[in-house]
């Protein structure tokens, strides 16, 4: 054996001795010190107000007509995309000297009902004729104030077009009914108004509204439901060229265009002491509040993790019938802003109790917002909460507030941390 | 990759899986040598112990050998807890080594070897805590693995014709991890530390062959080293986190908290955390030609002045250490007849005591050291063999710990930077 031989034998030997010999264990020492890693901080004096906004319900699968318990669904809009919904014809193409002839021409929208509503309920239907301006309304952030039905814009309005009762006809497919407005009689006025024929923005919208009468709010599907979208439908016929053996060949053809945005405008009632004493959030009533808390950067240990972070809020007892709805949270920016999404979103969704009970906390886990917090990735300026748009925009829930006469049952923050 | 680069890979490997508590106690366990030849004896290297008359550790004593010298080691250690039945090795590059007598009278050396071990597991018992009305069960794990090497450039030229001096500047460098895991309620915890150092030492040593016993030639040697450059480190922080996901490292957007826009770590130089001041006595007495009786003795003062902060154990530091050693050798014959005779024979006893911060015990260990070194090939090629087993126990540990340490060393002698006379 040669020496080179034998240092590799030599090695070789004893790097497996070495390495079936290792074993890989943790030492168990009472010197490794774990006590008080994890320490907590409840926060009571959470301050609250109760505001009331604009009813903003541009966003909700519904909309709404008629009046009930101080809420006034004074009108709906209804701005009309400029594409059919198979996106294949515009509303220009439908002035295009192929089209031999518009037979008829309906705006439909449908009730969120199974049953036949009031058939005794008259429905209104007007348009913007001719208006070269877009945006006539914005579905995020048109409210009563900044879009009155006296305001200009409704100068634009022409007469009205259509006043129809509610048509009490099941639709063989899906059984709900609808109302349906007849628009035939003004078919060419109405797409040549609609129709974008200079490539510019057209306004292409209808305001539609429910007579006066006791039957309370109707609601009907919007353009952010996920079926029975508001359409515009028209039937036409189209010239679809000459066959083989020289006969003109017409296509008879039904299109449907939804709206591209809508929104029902809500005048709200009149606040109450209720609304403002509690912690109160309503879609419909505008009522958002404002939670703030004396946490920042310099709250809790240099280095150390928010391990939960839990706000507990108390349903007051006047709740009822609140299963299932949807409280969200924005942090809010130095400055307040009606519009929901204002600040950076911390979007936190729970189902509330059905009965809401006054001892049972709902909890809101706030542990991302209190660590960004704690690790000055911006400032806390306070919460707003809020009625999401799953919820029935009538529907109000209550939490009690930093003034409730049980001290167990104010709002509170408790925060678990671990330091290093 | 070829077949020299490969068993190099194998040889750079290191296994770390050896933990002691003590290992976690400042910047790690000093390791007190880095040759076989040195462990055999249970010494610290000042005392010839490699071939009659050479320290692989002290410059003084190369000018004695006849040829250049490669060396390298490879050794292990393993720490076995009384009653627990936890046995943990690691397994590391001991030292590499090129070592150029000239003419006789001067030498030159450079040597790469770590010189603390930082590599510890220790874990927590679960303990129960209420913390809002809620029980959590919690406990704590740490683990750090790295520690300072040294790379050091030695020189040694005489003084008189009886006594040789030497200076070794001594670059310290190196790094280390620490993670500490929080486990609560089955959720962990990480903090994590990533250390680098830096520092500058001078070692001068003095040896003397100046003396007799008797009749019989007792060579002195001692030597000094203090910090020209302190210790510096570079501490980097990662802030704690809480791993959602349970893999062990930091996922920004799985992770708590998310740190999409934060800087997480934090970073802090410390100019001086260790001035270590060492001084090296000892003596070799020569009873016949190859028969020899050793003796040393070593204090080191480490002035260390880590924050408690960056301690793995609360502030736990050493603060000195003491070495005695006692050894015997039989050195192989220069013209073996027989085969035994082409071999060292080393054994050793050793007492060594470390004091710790804030402890007013100091941790103990003593021991047996026996060596085996075979010599082949006519420019001293040799092959050192060593193992020690030793028993400690301190104020950290409520059992005793049993230490082994092996040591393998393949060094390699040849005729270099001599001038060849033309034929």
């Amino acid at each position: 054996m040669t020496l080179s031989n034998f240092v590799r034998l030599l090695i070789s030997i004893y790097v497996i001795l070495l390495i079936s010999s290792c074993e890989r264990k943790p030492t168990d020492s009472p010197y490794v010190d774990h006590a008080g890693i994890v320490r907590d901080t409840i926060i009571y004096n959470i301050e609250s107000f109760t505001y009331q906004t604009p009813p903003n319900i541009g966003t909700f699968p519904n909309l709404y007509f008629g009046s009930d318990s101080g809420y006034n669904c004074r009108f709906t809009l209804m701005n009309i995309a400029n594409y059919s919904s198979d996106l294949t014809v515009t509303l220009p193409s439908l002035t295009d000297s192929l089209i031999e002839s518009i037979d008829s021409l309906f705006l439909i929208i449908t009730s969120i009902d199974t049953v036949i509503p009031e058939v005794a309920d008259i429905y209104h239907l007007k348009y913007f004729q001719s208006s070269e301006s877009d945006s006539l309304f914005n579905e995020v952030s048109s409210n009563y104030l900044n879009l009155d039905d006296s305001s200009q814009i409704f100068t634009m309005l022409n007469e009205p077009l259509a006043s129809v009762a509610i048509t009490s006809i099941d639709d063989t497919v899906t059984t709900h009914s609808f109302v349906k407005f007849d628009l035939t009689e003004f078919r060419n006025d109405i797409i040549n108004s609609f129709a974008d024929t200079a490539g510019g923005i057209k306004n292409r919208s209808f305001v539609v509204w429910k007579e006066e009468s006791a039957t309370g709010i109707s609601s009907f599907y919007s353009r952010n439901a996920t079926s029975f979208r508001p359409r515009l439908q028209v039937n036409y016929r189209k010239d679809a060229g000459i066959d083989t053996s020289g006969v003109v060949i017409i296509d008879t053809l039904i299109k449907s265009f939804y709206p591209d945005n809508d929104v029902s405008i809500i005048y709200p009632p009149a606040l109450f002491s209720v609304d403002t004493t509690l912690i109160s959030v309503g879609r419909a009533k505008g009522l958002q509040s404002i939670l703030q808390f004396d946490v920042d950067s310099n709250t809790f240990p240099v280095e150390s993790v928010i391990r939960s972070a839990e706000l507990r809020l108390y349903p007051d007892t006047s709740n009822s019938d609140l299963g299932g709805f949807i409280i969200g949270l924005y942090s809010i920016s130095d400055s307040l802003a009606v519009e929901d999404t204002d600040g950076d979103l911390y979007l936190i969704q729970i189902d509330l109790p059905d009965p809401a009970v006054g001892a049972n906390a709902v909890v809101l886990d706030l542990k991302t917002l209190v660590g960004a917090v704690t690790l000055q990735q911006f400032e806390n300026y306070g919460l707003k909460i809020f009625s999401t748009s799953a919820n029935d925009p009538f529907k109000i829930a209550r939490f009690e507030s930093d003034t409730s006469n049980s001290n167990s049952n104010r709002p509170s923050l408790s925060v678990e941390y671990v330091t290093p | 990759m070829s077949r020299h680069n490969s068993l190099l890979l194998i040889l750079l490997i290191q296994v770390s899986f050896g933990q002691s508590i003590y290992n976690a106690v400042g910047l790690g366990m000093h390791r007190g040598n880095h040759s076989a030849s040195a462990l055999g004896i249970g010494s610290t290297g000042l005392i010839p112990s490699h071939f009659p008359n050479i320290s692989l550790d002290n410059p003084n004593t190369w000018y004695n050998s006849k040829f250049a010298l490669l060396s390298g080691g490879y050794g292990g250690e393993t720490i076995m807890l009384d009653n627990s039945g936890i046995a943990n090795t690691i397994v590391d590059l001991s030292r590499i080594q090129l070592i150029l007598p000239v003419k006789g009278k001067y030498a030159l050396g450079l040597d790469l070897a770590p010189i603390t071990d930082g590599n510890y597991w220790l874990k927590s018992n679960s303990s129960q805590l209420i913390v809002s009305d809620d029980t959590l069960t919690t406990s704590r794990e740490i683990k750090g693995a790295g520690g300072i090497n040294s790379m050091r450039l030695s020189f040694s030229f005489p003084l008189t014709e009886y006594e040789q001096n030497g200076l070794s500047l001594q670059v310290l460098f190196g790094s280390s991890r620490h993670n500490s895991t929080f486990y609560i309620e089955g959720t962990q915890y990480i903090y994590s530390r990533h250390q680098n150092y830096s520092g500058l030492s001078l070692i001068y040593y003095l040896s003397s062959s100046r003396y007799k016993l008797n009749k019989y030639p007792i060579n002195l040697h001692g030597s000094i080293g203090f910090s020209l450059s302190p210790l510096k480190m570079k501490s980097i922080q990662y802030h704690l986190f809480e791993d959602v996901n349970g893999n062990g490292y930091y996922d920004s957007f799985v992770d708590s908290p998310y740190m999409t826009t934060y800087d997480s770590r934090t970073e802090s130089s410390y100019s001086e955390i260790q001035s270590p001041f060492e001084i090296k006595i000892g003596g070799d007495l020569e009873l016949q030609s190859q028969l020899h009786l050793t003796g040393e003795i070593s204090y080191l003062n480490t002035n260390a002045k880590l924050p408690n902060l960056l301690s793995p154990l609360n502030g736990a530091v050493y603060n000195s250490i003491q070495h005695v050693n006692f050894g015997a050798i039989k050195f192989a014959r220069k013209i073996p007849r027989e085969w035994y005779q082409y071999f060292h024979y080393r054994a050793g006893l050793y007492l060594e005591q470390r004091n710790i911060q804030e402890y007013s015990e100091n941790l103990v260990e003593s021991g047996l050291s026996l060596g085996l070194g075979f010599r082949f090939g006519f420019t001293n090629n040799q092959i050192d063999l060593a193992y020690s087993n030793g028993s400690r126990k301190g104020p950290l540990s409520t059992t005793n710990e049993r230490v082994e340490r092996f040591r393998i060393q393949v060094t390699l002698g040849d005729i270099w930077f001599v001038k060849r006379r033309a034929r």
